[in-house]
């Protein structure tokens, strides 16, 4: 993870609390999909790139800027974490993508692609601006959500994706069986603090050496090209 | 014909073999690259000089050319393939009574904008002047369509996931045409820079037309390419019921991950094979039935020699009489769009009775001991044709076509 984007590392965190929470079984995800929505990822690392590339120009610019910040990215990771075999996609890429992303894991389950979806959802709020990272009120939130057949699982429906629009609902929502209804199981919402602790560690830093905050731009590795520049 | 089946019955696309299904067909039949030198940005300090570009993209019928060219060169790709795509399925004129569903895939959709800000090309406003969005939202308001939309991208293996989303919301019932495909314009400096420094790319500066060489002992790498292709697809029933010519039936698609590494492939060809069995298995057509294999081989030392391992797991004693190439030969390694590079590589087997080759396979690697389609086009009847797209973050996608 050392060169993945915040969303990425924040992303897994919650995947693996919701793990944690949902008793699902966490060995038990070898055929499961996995949709990752994140919100312009990448941008803090083409940042620090793009200066570097105007600098010192093609040797300056990271082999892992397209690896691990393009839309791809954050469900090849997670899927790797999981040792999930089933289907993985980037979806989205912008405020918006969340429906995308939902409607997507909503076809797998319909066309039996697998038999349970993760959708992890990742942004910053609020969103980052590149004249504007200084910001210090800038937190990287994630949710993961477990989604299923409906009839698979016992949890109680919070979801229901009808074939016009995606809806959200906080009740019980009433079953059709000429929808493809979706049972959540659990959402994990991992607080700021959380994510700073998260984010530090696992990229081996050592979380009492700086104070908490973990803000915009924070924690990038600055010279990410020079280990592996070609001789 | 089954209730299920879906038609492809239009084709829009933009490569650096041309823009029409004609001009495309021409060009991979007789074998000729469009790889070359780089241009549009300086490339000496680059390790990898070369690629297989698109230097304009075509201005659609009814559009302001002037309008047109400012908008940044991804939006303009995307509007030429779904517009072009819907002129040749005979649909444009009814997309607004139709609920029109969008798939595509687009990789590098940001990384692609920030650069090009960051380059003072600046981002015009969008088509109505409002500030521009995702280029998915963008098209779609554009064309006015009216059905489900997404942009999705599995890195190289996004065209085919995109076609088997589109199958799937026509099968549902959430849409009564679609839209499916894939685009990228990734020849930029900074991705050139980011690839050649991963390594993944020839080297071969001084050879650009021979550098792409998929199979070959001497590959070193693939080459970049730019452009896209979309793909009318609806019910078989509805594309009867109108009378539309149909190129193919998406027959299968199969899809899966490595879990292994977010760019090496998998050493077990395990999760290849799978996505492969699945794909055949949803087409419900044996492996002996297959007619011809577009594989995903990009000319990189490790991937070609897994893909050729995978190929031989599945085909077994039918691997010597299973024709494969790779088109990436002559057209570069499209990215985010290659999947849907060689699905319409695929079509125009089918259309045309012959086999895209290879080119440059001058030394086939014995690792890769498969049934080439060497240098030159090979006139064979095409019933069914499978396409492989492998993608970073262990994506592996199949699609199965067959002919109408």
């Amino acid at each position: 993870l050392k060169h993945a984007d915040d969303q990425t590392v924040v992303g897994l965190v919650a995947l693996l609390r919701a793990i944690g929470v949902s008793g699902l079984d966490p060995t038990g995800f070898g055929h499961w999909g996995i949709v990752a929505a994140p919100r312009y990822l990448g941008r803090p690392t083409f940042d620090t790139i793009f200066p570097r590339f105007l600098a010192e120009g093609a040797w300056g610019v990271s082999p892992y800027l397209i690896p691990h910040d393009s839309l791809h990215s954050p469900s090849g990771t997670f899927s790797q974490v999981l040792k999930a075999h089933g289907p993985n996609l980037g979806v989205g890429g912008a405020p918006g993508g969340e429906a995308e992303a939902l409607l997507t894991a909503a076809t797998w389950l319909r066309e039996d692609q697998a038999p349970g979806v993760w959708v992890i959802l990742t942004g910053w709020a609020p969103g980052l601006s590149p004249d504007d990272y200084t910001r210090t009120d800038a937190c990287c939130e994630a949710i993961a959500l477990a989604v299923v057949p409906s009839g698979a699982g016992s949890g109680r429906i919070l979801l229901d994706i009808a074939p016009d629009l995606v809806s959200m609902s906080g009740q019980d929502a009433p079953r059709d069986d000429e929808s493809p209804e979706l049972d959540l199981l659990r959402a994990w919402f991992v607080t700021p603090s959380e994510r700073d602790r998260a984010v530090r560690a696992d990229r081996g830093h050592d979380p009492a050496a700086r104070p908490l905050g973990g803000r915009a731009g924070e924690g990038r590795e600055p010279a990410e090209a020079d280990a592996e520049r070609p001789a | 014909m089954s209730d299920d089946d879906v038609w492809i019955t239009g084709v829009g696309a933009s490569t650096p073999l041309g823009h029409t299904f004609d001009a495309i067909a021409a060009d991979l039949l007789a074998g000729r690259s469009g790889v070359g030198r780089v241009v549009g940005f300086p490339v000496a300090e680059h390790p990898s000089q070369i690629a297989a570009q698109v230097p304009e993209v075509p201005c659609p019928e009814g559009w302001e050319p002037g309008a047109f060219t400012r908008q940044p060169r991804m939006r303009q790709l995307v509007l030429w393939c779904c517009t072009a795509a819907l002129r040749d399925a005979g649909l444009w004129d009814r997309r607004g009574t139709l609920r029109l569903a969008l798939v595509v895939g687009l990789g590098a959709e940001w990384l692609v904008r920030w650069e090009a800000e960051r380059l003072g090309a600046g981002e015009p406003p969008d088509w109505d002047g409002s500030e521009p969005g995702p280029i998915a939202d963008s098209v779609a308001r554009e064309l006015g369509l009216s059905g489900p939309s997404a942009a999705i991208s599995a890195a190289c293996a996004s065209g085919n996931h995109a076609l088997a989303q589109a199958r799937a919301w026509l099968r549902a019932g959430w849409a009564d045409v679609a839209l499916a495909g894939a685009c990228d314009m990734a020849v930029t400096p900074i991705s050139l820079a980011s690839f050649g420094n991963l390594r993944a790319l020839s080297r071969r500066n001084d050879e650009p037309r021979a550098a792409s060489r998929p199979f070959d002992r001497g590959r070193d790498g693939f080459v970049l390419g730019e452009g896209g292709a979309m793909f009318v697809l609806e019910t078989a029933a509805s594309a009867r019921a109108r009378g539309a010519h149909a190129y193919a039936s998406v027959a299968g698609c199969g899809a899966g991950s490595d879990a292994y590494h977010p760019v090496i492939p998998s050493p077990d060809p395990g999760p290849a094979v799978a996505a492969m069995r699945r794909a055949l298995a949803d087409a419900r057509v044996a492996p002996d039935r297959v007619s011809y294999v577009n594989a995903h081989a990009t000319g990189t030392p490790v991937g070609d020699a897994i893909e050729a391992k995978a190929l031989r797991t599945v085909f077994g004693d039918d691997t010597p009489r299973i024709p494969v190439s790779s088109t990436k030969s002559m057209t570069g390694h499209l990215l985010t769009a290659a999947g849907s590079m060689e699905c319409l590589a695929c079509l125009v087997a089918i259309d045309r009775g012959a086999l895209p080759p290879t080119i440059n396979l001058d030394d086939p690697d014995p690792e890769c001991d498969l049934a080439h389609v060497r240098g030159e086009a090979i006139p064979r009847t095409v019933d069914v044709a499978l396409s492989n797209s492998f993608g970073f973050g262990g994506s592996n996608t199949c699609l199965v076509l067959r002919a109408v």
